[in-house]
C-alpha cells in the first residue's frame, strides 16, 4: 500500500507543482518582475552608481540637452537630471513602500479579524470600510498635510490610511471563502488556537492575493504620492523626488526645455506600469491556482 | 453491551436550531444517545438525517447562530459550558474526528509533518522531537511504513486512502477517549474502504478508544460496532445491539432500511421505502417517519413517540409492541 504507484503528473497538479512549471512560462510576470527588481536596485545602489551631487547647481550649464557629460541634460537649475532621477528614486519609492507596508499589514489583519470573529465585529470593520471608501485619497491627504504640515510624513499617514480599505476589501473576500473550507473546521478540531490557525493556515493562503494586491497597489501610492510632490504638499525642494522634478520642470517645459518633466514622467510611468503588470500576473496566478 | 455505569459520552435531548437567512430552522428534534468507555456506537441514517450535525455538536462546531437545547456530556462535564481554553483542551484531546474527505480537511500548502505535528505541539504541548517520534511509530502501525519520508510531503502526493491512514492516525496521536468517525470510508475507491475501515477498527479496539461511526451503510456499521442507533429526521428511532438489529428491527424505519439493501446474490428490483425522506424542519407535531410509514394511525400523527425500552432496544414508535414481528421480516428471512 505504501508504496502505491503515484500517477505521474496528475498527482503534481497541486498549488507547488503549477506554480514551479507556470512561471518560467508567465514571460510577462518574469519581464515585469525583472523591471521591478532593476528599477529598487538602482534606488539602492542609485548614489554609487551616480558622478556627481544631485545638488550642485550651475548656473553657466542650465537647461543643457544630452550630452555624454550630462546624459539627460540638466534642469533650470544646471543641476544634473540623471543623477536627480537616481538619487531621487529612493524618496520616490519609500514612500509608496511605507504606505504598502503599512496599509497591508493593517488591511489583511482588518479583515481576517473580521471574518474569523465574524458577527458584530465584521458588519462594524464593514461599515468603516464603506466610510473610508467615501474618501478620495488624495482629497484626505490634502487634508491631512493641512493639519500636519508638508513633507513625506502627512502623505504617507493619509494614503497609508486611505489604502487600507482597498487591501480589507480582497483579502476579506478571499479570507472569507478560506474560511468556511473543511480544513479550517479540522484545525479547530485539533484544539488550535484562533491565533495560530489566522497567522498559519488563513493567512498563507491569502497572501496569493495580498501579494498582487500590494504589487498593483504600490503604483497607485507612487502615482498619488507624484501628484501630492507636485502640488508642493508633500518633500520640498530642494530635495530630489520624481513628482517634485516634475513639477519643477514644468517651467523649463514651457520655455522650451522638456528633458526634466520628460524623464521622472518616464520613471514614474514605466515604475508604475511594471508594478501594475507584475501585480495583475501575481493576481492571475493566484487565482488560477483555485 | 450494556453501556458503562457512567457513561463517556451522553447525549440528553439534544435540540439543535440552525439559522438559515435569519430563521431558525430545526435540525435536530430530540436525540439522546449513550457511549459507554472504549464502546463503538454506529450512527446510522439518510442523508440530511442529522448524523453530521449530531456530530459537530458533540465537537461544539456549529454554524453561527446554532441554537442547542439540551445537554452534550463528556466524562460527565456538560461540553455546551466549556470555556474557550477547555474547549480547545477537549477538542486536542479527548476527542478526535475523521472525516468523510480527508483531503478536503488537509491545508493543501502544508506538509503531511504539519498537519500531524501541530496539534500535539500546539494545542496539547508535547515536544516537537517526542510528537515526531511518535506519529512516525503511528504511521507505521497504520500502514505507512515509510512515515518520515511521507511527513514531509503534501496532501497532493498522497492517494485518497494513504491520506484517510494519515487522518486516522492524527485522530489517534492525540490519545482520545472517543472518535467521530464521520463516513470515514464513503470518498475512498471500494477496495480502498475495506483496508481503511480495518484499520481503524483494529486501531480502536487495541487501544481501547470508543467510537461514535457515522455511516449511511447499515452492514458496514454493524460489522464494526457494538450497539446501532438509526435516525431519521432528526429523531432517532431505535437503538439496538448491532448483532441482531438486522434481525429484530423493532422500528418501521429501520425495516424499511434493511429491505431496501441490495443483494449482491440476487437479481430483483431494490425494495425502497415509499415517498421521499423528509428534512427535520419539515415534520408535523406527529412521529417524524409518518407520512412515509405503512404501518401510521391517528395517534402517529398527532402525538411524537418517545424513545423507550423494549426488550433489548430502545424505539421511537407507538406500535412497537404490536407490530412486533410483523416488520421487515420477508427481506430479513430471505436473506
Amino acid at each position: 500500500m505504501s508504496a502505491l504507484p503515484l500517477p505521474p503528473v496528475a498527482a503534481f497538479r497541486g498549488r507547488g507543482g503549477r506554480a514551479v512549471r507556470s512561471l518560467a512560462e508567465d514571460k510577462l510576470l518574469l519581464a515585469s518582475g525583472a523591471v521591478c527588481v532593476a528599477i529598487v536596485a538602482l534606488a539602492l545602489l542609485g548614489p554609487l552608481l551616480a558622478s556627481g551631487s544631485p545638488s550642485r547647481t550651475s548656473i553657466l550649464e542650465a537647461n543643457l540637452g544630452s550630452s555624454s557629460q550630462h546624459w539627460l541634460g540638466t534642469d533650470a537649475l544646471g543641476r544634473d537630471i540623471f543623477t536627480r532621477l537616481l538619487y531621487g528614486a529612493r524618496l520616490s519609492l519609500a514612500g509608496p513602500a511605507l504606505i504598502i507596508a503599512v496599509s497591508t499589514v493593517l488591511g489583511t489583519g482588518a479583515a481576517i479579524t473580521a471574518v474569523w470573529v465574524g458577527g458584530r465585529v465584521e458588519r462594524v470593520l464593514n461599515r468603516v470600510l464603506d466610510v473610508l471608501f467615501a474618501f478620495p485619497a488624495l482629497l484626505f491627504a490634502i487634508l491631512v498635510v493641512a493639519i500636519l504640515g508638508t513633507g513625506l510624513v502627512a502623505p504617507v499617514i493619509a494614503l497609508s490610511i486611505a489604502y487600507t480599505p482597498y487591501m480589507a476589501r480582497v483579502v476579506r473576500s478571499v479570507a472569507r471563502r478560506e474560511r468556511s473550507l473543511p480544513y479550517i473546521d479540522a484545525c479547530q478540531l485539533a484544539g488550535l488556537s484562533s491565533w495560530r490557525i489566522c497567522s498559519r493556515h488563513i493567512l498563507p493562503n491569502v497572501f496569493g492575493v495580498v501579494r498582487a494586491q500590494a504589487s498593483i497597489a504600490f503604483g497607485a501610492a507612487l502615482i498619488d504620492l507624484a501628484a501630492i510632490s507636485f502640488l508642493g504638499l508633500g518633500v520640498s525642494p530642494p530635495a530630489a523626488e520624481w513628482g517634485l522634478m516634475v513639477a519643477n520642470g514644468s517651467t523649463a517645459l514651457l520655455n522650451g526645455y522638456p528633458q526634466e518633466c520628460l524623464a521622472a514622467g518616464a520613471c514614474i510611468v514605466v515604475t508604475v506600469v511594471a508594478f501594475n503588470l507584475l501585480g495583475e500576473r501575481l493576481a492571475v496566478r493566484s487565482e488560477g491556482r483555485r | 453491551m450494556t453501556p458503562a455505569p457512567t457513561p463517556l459520552l451522553e447525549l440528553d435531548g439534544l435540540r439543535v436550531d440552525l439559522r438559515v437567512d435569519g430563521a431558525l430552522r430545526r435540525v435536530i428534534h430530540d436525540v439522546s444517545l449513550r457511549l459507554g468507555v472504549g464502546e463503538a456506537v454506529g450512527l446510522v441514517g439518510e442523508s440530511g438525517s442529522g448524523k453530521s450535525i449530531t456530530a459537530r455538536t458533540i465537537m461544539r462546531l456549529l454554524p453561527r447562530g446554532a441554537e442547542v437545547a439540551g445537554d452534550v456530556r463528556f466524562g460527565g462535564r456538560s461540553v455546551l459550558e466549556l470555556g474557550a481554553r477547555d474547549l480547545r483542551r477537549y477538542r486536542a484531546t479527548d476527542v478526535a474526528m475523521i472525516y468523510q474527505d480527508p483531503r478536503a480537511h488537509l491545508n493543501p500548502v502544508r506538509t503531511i509533518g504539519d498537519f500531524l505535528l501541530e496539534g500535539p505541539v500546539h494545542a496539547v504541548g508535547a515536544s516537537r522531537a517526542d510528537a515526531t517520534e511518535a506519529a512516525v511509530a503511528l504511521l507505521r502501525s497504520v500502514g505507512i511504513p515509510d512515515a518520515p519520508r511521507r511527513l514531509r510531503q503534501y496532501p497532493h502526493q498522497l492517494s485518497g486512502g494513504l491520506l484517510q491512514r494519515v487522518v486516522i492516525a492524527a485522530a489517534l496521536l492525540a490519545e482520545p477517549q472517543l472518535i467521530l468517525a464521520d463516513e470515514p470510508t464513503t470518498a475512498l475507491d471500494v477496495t480502498t474502504q475495506e483496508e481503511v475501515m480495518a484499520i481503524l477498527d483494529d486501531q480502536r479496539r487495541k487501544r481501547g478508544v470508543a467510537m461514535l461511526f457515522i455511516t449511511h451503510d447499515l452492514d458496514l456499521a454493524a460489522a464494526v460496532t457494538d450497539r446501532l442507533a438509526v435516525m431519521y429526521a432528526g429523531t432517532v428511532a431505535e437503538v439496538g445491539p448491532a448483532a441482531d438489529l438486522h434481525r429484530t428491527a423493532l422500528h418501521p424505519y429501520t425495516a424499511g432500511l434493511l429491505a431496501a439493501r441490495p443483494s449482491t446474490t440476487r437479481v430483483e428490483r431494490l425494495t425502497t421505502i415509499p415517498g421521499r425522506p423528509v428534512s427535520a424542519f419539515e415534520v408535523g407535531p406527529g412521529c417524524v417517519f409518518a407520512s412515509r410509514c405503512a404501518h401510521v394511525e391517528d395517534r402517529c400523527r398527532a402525538e411524537r413517540p418517545a424513545l423507550r425500552a423494549l426488550e433489548d432496544h430502545m424505539v421511537a414508535c407507538h406500535r412497537a409492541e404490536e407490530l412486533r414481528g410483523a416488520l421487515g421480516l420477508p427481506a430479513a428471512a430471505a436473506r
